[in-house]
């Protein structure tokens, strides 16, 4: 047993205190929550304001232009899409292959997941020129008969990504079920009734333990297929396009690998100050922590094996103009964003191969911090620098972000983060269910050993 | 104008109705709808008017289009003899003149305190005279004003007349005086011409009569000529010739090539230069055959230059020499000034007396005699303002009843012989009168001087060049022409300086940086412009810029180049920051052969960038009747921009202003695409192709497919269709279009009054947040079909012509159904010289272009 074991901070794990413990958190929150709460809310409002700004005066108060018609908003649509794929994949996918240590950390990453898409799903309305008239790109019969453009990827991804946050919250709600039972059973007044409601008349029968463990797992296999297909049609937003550094084969798996990279590394931005916060040690060990930072080695080697194919084909294609557009995204104008990327998003989480930084919460942190960031860049040097640098050389054009860009992009971190600090007070953050159930029947043998790390894959 | 009779009654009923306007003070009330619409008005048809372009001293003929009394779109005539049908960018900018929102509305009288002060007209008219009768002697100032005008200020007792132009080609006429004995310039006919030469001669931007010449050399051209440009910088004119000589000396064996083939050589503004000119066009047999002095000019009696006398009253009409002669006016005791526009002038101006412009005006105008054109009112007055021949009656003290009365009269004297009414009706359906006049031979005097040798001077030599899109500076207040990019240095809202690469490395100077010039004591500060097409030691600059007083969109913008004195010009950076905006991405063609040339005889015909596969998954569309589409011939384009402004007035395409350009947010929906490239040969050092790109209407097109609502389609007859009032504005097509000619509303554009009466109400203005593009203009090809539906026929090869192809001087483009194998598009289309921007895509365009050819002299 190496230090993981060793920073394990709970004295004894059983049923009775992992209720206790859990249900703390929701505790009447202190000072510090509402000076954070009113930041974010502050935060928000700037974003919202430079939204209105630009509604009233027009697309034009952003950097975007000819010819680098999606700048910010699309990137950090991507962006928080891309996030969005850590949840179901460490509650839906990893719960299939029985992975136990995504217990303690999938409620958070499903929290993450349905709040990153609530994100997302603002971003193709504030890229809009006419955001009042969105509601065309739903599928029904408008305007004497005319449904959308099946043809556009761009209605694919209403598809998808309406199907995402549907499964995805539903997966949530569903997982959430017995512990907000637990939740009901110790508040009163109003709130009782409302856990009520939300607990859905939970009792812990064998039948409703029954059914519920046979819906679980047919929502986590409904769940799984959308962890590849939500970021595969993100992708064919750019990869259908024929401009180049666009138009690719490579793109569904590589967005994927790169959804799952940023999605553990905003997981663990996450969970690891929370953890901090609220006394979660024992729950939320080093070994789970070092588990995602192996992930991450994976994922960040998949990218950076993507990355170099990238550059291999457009070298090897012969195709002048893919030629031309990879020698100026590493040489050119956003040389610094391109190597920005590669250091953040590969050669970062290599680190993780040593064992020393994998269990560092310091390490980890700042690692995670980089690859959001370069996740971030990723994204923009694939929009920016294809379309900045098209076929015809009397286009060719640069983007600088504006401040209602920058402001927005803001604004919806504080979205996020506004999402996550209400959930933590409300529910659960660590589900209870699930850790009760690796841990040994009361009056079993102590339940530690059942947490500790080193047992599990 | 087909119905003979109609067009007779509507000319005659304007012609009435705007003499008499012209006698009475007009008000802008006038301009209501009609309740009972005169007869000859059909609401949604236009009405057309010859009239005579004003906008440079060419004299070109001008169709002005008017639908419910406006005027909203000008268009060449194609019967005039001077331009032939086009019409350059300046003339098509010329309604933005008449709808400037900067229009003087009401005279300006100076107060005690030394303002400009507003006045009714018999105030303004009474201190005008009063003031006039206190001077010692008076002075007229026009531009270039040969017709009536120009009689009525002989008929003022006691006035001298100056014709002050700022470009008035004075050394050219100074030798050829010397040479033939007549100080005037002479007639070019390019199209006999088999070798052009041009000596620093931007014949096809600005020099003397742009758009008739390029009409010329467009002639020889398809007959075989060669274009020779030698100077010491590469124009727009140079970098459309053949091949450009930059040395100090024209090449030895000159005189040898020009004699073995009918050719023409004509100088620039600069002595030396025509004096060699006047020798070689003598001695290689073109004088009296390709350069011809039968017809006089109206630029003859011009002068560049001028200064009152003291105590002397100057009266300006329609002219701004305070811009270019700051110290003019400096001795005149009082200044009157008649002007559409506030100016440098009317600012200094004792009395101002607002006119109409000349599209509301009656007139006429001999450029060249014998070439008698017409000008007449397109519509009602905007602005309580008046004829400018009314006012100098009035001012002179002459007896005429009006001017429109005093024009009659004298048109009566032109041509005794005939009924007069029906000359006149004729003559107002034409645009003008045109007689021959008898041949007149001259010969090289045997006292000619040989041109001096080029004297040697320290520092750099200057050479200012009046500006393709501004011209002296008139077209300063012109958004349009603000917004043309200069083909050259693709330079939008400024002025720059245009240095060589090596000077500029010597002086550390970047594009952009911003330098002063200093010549002769004076200095300017404007943004280097790097121009491997300067020589070493000259240094260029663009007039135009510069204004104070001249209106919103001219003031504050660049700097003023006749401010410099002459003498040697020393150039230093005083500032590191980028200011210089221009359009395009980048000066070279990285291979992609976006605009393609070839030197002939040697290089064959352009090499077909076919698709690897030519493969949809999509079935193909049916084009049943027509097919529409455009053959863009690059060796007849001379990149003069006016298919650009053309297709502004015609689809309502908003300039956008200076800072809104430099992030990207041109609106035009042509763009002329330059490129640098190199030359092989050691004499040909440096080379410009260039291209027009509009919406290519593929037939497999990228931005379709993407769209989420269907709002860019595909229609039946070919068209990349975009439904404004579908888009929701998501840029996709923009960005999936391998030819970038989408065009998005970042903001909702405004047009101050009364600069929205120009829009064109066939066509949509947008709002913001909608994507745009070039539509072949859809409008005129409804108007057409509607035409032939009414006159119960087929529609025909040529019924529908689109601004741009309407207004090219040389009919570089040619537009019409593919689906006809006959048409002329269709024939065009099979030109050996074809080729299709980025082919390799599979887009399937139903552009051609038809690549340039270097002729090899």
């Amino acid at each position: 047993m190496s230090e993981a074991t060793a920073n394990l901070a709970a004295p004894e794990l059983n049923y009775t205190s992992v209720d206790r413990d859990l249900v703390k958190t929701m505790q009447p929150p202190r000072r510090l929550y509402y000076g954070v709460l009113a930041a974010l809310l502050a935060v928000i409002a700037l974003g919202g304001y430079a939204w209105s700004v630009q509604l009233r005066q027009g697309m034009g108060v952003a950097g975007i232009s000819s010819p680098v018609g999606w700048g910010f908003y699309i990137t950090t649509f991507v962006f928080w899409v891309g996030i969005a794929h850590s949840g179901t994949l460490i509650s839906a996918v990893l719960f299939l292959f029985r992975v136990r240590w995504r217990s303690s950390i999938y409620r958070s990453a499903e929290a993450v997941t349905v709040f990153a898409v609530l994100t997302a799903g603002l971003f193709p309305l504030i890229h809009l020129g006419r955001p009042w008239v969105a509601y065309w790109l739903m599928p029904y019969k408008q305007m004497g008969g005319l449904f959308p453009n099946f043809r556009s990827p761009l209605v694919w991804d209403v598809f998808a990504v309406s199907t995402y946050l549907t499964v995805s919250a539903l997966f949530f709600f569903t997982g959430m079920v017995p512990d907000l039972a637990i939740v009901r059973d110790r508040s009163q007044g109003w709130r009782e009734k409302v856990y009520a409601f939300l607990a859905q008349g939970w009792q812990g029968t064998n039948t409703q333990w029954k059914h519920y463990t046979a819906a679980y797992v047919f929502l986590a296999g409904l769940a799984t297929p959308l962890v590849i297909s939500v970021h595969s049609i993100v992708s064919w937003d750019f990869a259908m396009s024929l401009n180049p550094g666009w138009h690719t084969a490579i793109f569904p798996p590589y967005f994927v690998a790169g959804a799952i990279h940023s999605g553990l590394a905003m997981v663990a931005t996450i969970v690891i100050p929370m953890r901090r916060i609220f006394g979660l040690d024992a729950f939320i060990t080093r070994e789970h922590l070092a588990s995602m930072a192996k992930f991450m080695i994976m994922t960040g080697l998949i990218l950076g094996y993507s990355y170099a194919v990238e550059f291999f084909i457009a070298w090897y294609s012969n195709n002048a103009y893919e030629r031309d557009l990879f020698f100026y995204r590493a040489f050119g104008d956003y040389a610094w964003a391109l190597w920005l990327l590669v250091a953040c998003n590969v050669l970062a989480p290599s680190l993780f191969f040593f064992e020393r930084v994998r269990y560092s919460v310091r390490w980890l942190v700042t690692i995670c911090l980089l690859v959001n960031v370069g996740m971030f860049y990723e994204r923009f040097v694939i929009i920016v620098t294809s379309l900045g640098r098209g076929f015809d050389p009397f286009t060719w054009g640069l983007y600088v972000p504006r401040w209602p860009e920058v402001a927005i992009l803001a604004g919806s971190l504080a979205w996020f983060f506004l999402f996550f600090l209400l959930f933590a007070k409300a529910f659960p953050v660590v589900s209870m269910w699930e850790v009760k159930e690796q841990l040994p029947m009361p009056g079993g043998e102590a339940g530690r050993s059942a947490m500790a790390g080193k047992e599990h894959p | 104008m087909e119905n003979n009779r109609r067009d007779f009654l509507k000319i005659l009923g304007i012609g009435a109705a705007a003499g008499m306007a012209g006698c009475s003070k007009t008000a802008p009330e006038r301009l209501e709808p009609y309740v009972v619409p005169p007869e000859e008005v059909v609401r949604g048809h236009p009405a057309w008017f010859r009239t005579t372009c004003r906008e440079c001293p060419a004299g070109c003929g001008m169709e002005a289009r008017v639908r419910e009394g406006r005027v909203h779109k000008v268009e060449g005539n194609p019967e005039h003899p001077v331009s032939g049908g086009g019409l350059c960018a300046r003339g098509q900018a010329a309604v933005q003149g008449l709808y400037s929102p900067d229009r003087l509305r009401t005279p300006l009288i100076r107060d005690t305190a030394g303002k400009l002060q507003p006045a009714s007209w018999e105030q303004a008219l009474k201190a005008a005279l009063e003031g006039l009768a206190k001077a010692r002697s008076v002075r007229v100032v026009t531009g270039a004003a040969r017709g009536a005008l120009e009689e009525l200020i002989r008929e003022w007792p006691g006035a001298q007349h100056v014709i002050y132009e700022p470009v008035a080609y004075e050394a050219v006429r100074e030798a050829n005086r010397q040479c033939f004995g007549v100080a005037g310039l002479p007639v070019l006919r390019f199209a006999e011409a088999r070798l052009i030469v041009l000596f620093s001669a931007d014949v096809l931007e600005t020099y003397v009569s742009p758009v008739g010449y390029a009409r010329g050399i467009q002639e020889a051209r398809r007959a075989g000529a060669r274009i020779l440009y030698h100077g010491p910088r590469l124009s727009l004119t140079g970098a459309r010739a053949d091949q450009w000589i930059p040395g100090e000396t024209p090449p030895a064996d000159l005189l040898q090539r020009m004699r073995e083939v009918p050719s023409l050589a004509v100088a620039g503004d600069d002595l030396s230069d025509a004096l060699a000119v006047n020798r070689l066009n003598s001695e290689a047999g073109a004088l009296n055959r390709t350069v011809r002095f039968d017809r006089g000019s109206a630029l003859d009696s011009a002068v560049s230059k001028f200064e009152a006398a003291a105590g002397e009253a100057v009266v300006v009409v329609e002219a701004n020499p305070l811009h270019a002669l700051p110290a003019a006016l400096r001795n005149a005791a009082f200044v009157v000034c008649l002007s559409s526009c506030p100016t440098e002038t009317t600012a200094a101006a004792h009395v101002v007396l607002p006119v109409h412009s000349p599209l509301e005006s009656w007139g006429d105008y001999e450029p060249w005699t014998g070439i008698h054109c017409l000008q007449q009112p397109a519509m009602m007055p905007v602005f309580d303002t008046r004829e400018t021949g009314d006012l100098l009656i009035r001012l002179a003290g002459l007896k005429h009843a009006s001017f429109y009365e005093y024009l009659r009269a004298r048109w009566r004297k032109l041509n005794p012989q005939a009924d007069f009414e029906a000359f006149w009706a004729a003559s107002l359906k034409l645009g003008g009168w045109w007689r021959d006049v008898p041949e007149r031979t001259v010969a090289l005097s045997a006292q000619a001087p040989r041109p001096p040798e080029p004297e040697r001077q320290q520092g750099y030599r200057l050479h200012t060049y009046p500006s393709l899109t501004l011209f002296d500076g008139r077209g300063a207040n012109r958004p349009w022409l603000q917004e043309l990019p200069d083909p050259i240095s693709q330079a939008v809202w400024d002025t720059w300086v245009e240095i060589n690469p090596a000077d500029a490395a010597l002086l550390r100077i970047r594009t952009g940086n911003r330098v002063e010039v200093r010549a002769g004591g004076a200095a300017i500060q404007v943004p280097a412009c790097v121009y491997p097409g300067i020589t070493p030691g000259h240094v260029a600059i663009p007039l135009g810029q510069g204004h104070r007083g001249f209106g919103r969109y001219a003031d504050g913008v660049g700097a003023n180049p006749y401010l410099l004195g002459r003498g040697p010009v020393e150039i230093k950076r005083v500032s590191e920051r980028r200011e210089l905006v221009r359009v395009g991405g980048s000066d070279l063609q990285h291979h992609r052969e976006i605009a393609r040339s070839r030197t002939v005889p040697g290089e064959s015909k352009p090499e077909p960038h076919s698709p690897l596969h030519d493969l949809t998954l999509y079935p193909e569309h049916p084009h049943e009747q027509h097919r529409w589409g455009m053959v863009v011939d690059l060796d007849a384009c001379t990149g003069c921009g006016a298919c650009i402004t053309a297709c502004y007035a015609e689809n309502n395409i908003p300039a956008v202003g200076r800072d809104r350009v430099a992030q990207g947010r041109i609106m035009s929906w042509i763009r002329l695409e330059r490129f640098f490239g190199q030359g092989t040969a050691e004499s040909d050092p440096f080379q410009i192709d260039w291209t027009l790109v509009m919406c290519q209407q593929c037939e497999n097109a990228p931005c379709e497919p993407v769209c989420p609502v269907f709002a860019a389609y595909h229609n039946q007859e070919g068209l990349n269709g975009q439904v404004y009032n579908r888009c929701v504005g998501t840029r996709y097509c923009a960005n999936n279009c391998p030819y970038r000619v989408r065009r998005f509303n970042w903001f909702e554009y405004q047009r101050p009054g009364p600069e929205d009466w120009q829009l064109n109400p066939d066509v949509t203005v947008r709002t913001k947040g909608v994507m745009e593009k070039c539509t072949f203009c859809i409008q005129r090809i409804v108007a057409a079909k509607d035409r032939a539906r009414r006159e119960n026929r087929p529609l025909s090869d040529g019924d529908v012509v689109p601004a741009c192809a309407q207004s090219c001087p040389t009919q570089a483009i040619i537009f019409g159904d593919l689906n006809d194998k006959d048409s002329r598009v269709s024939r065009m289309a099979r030109n050996e010289r074809r080729y299709r921007i980025l082919e390799e895509l599979n887009t399937r365009p139903a552009v051609t272009y038809l690549m340039r050819e270097r002729r090899k002299v």
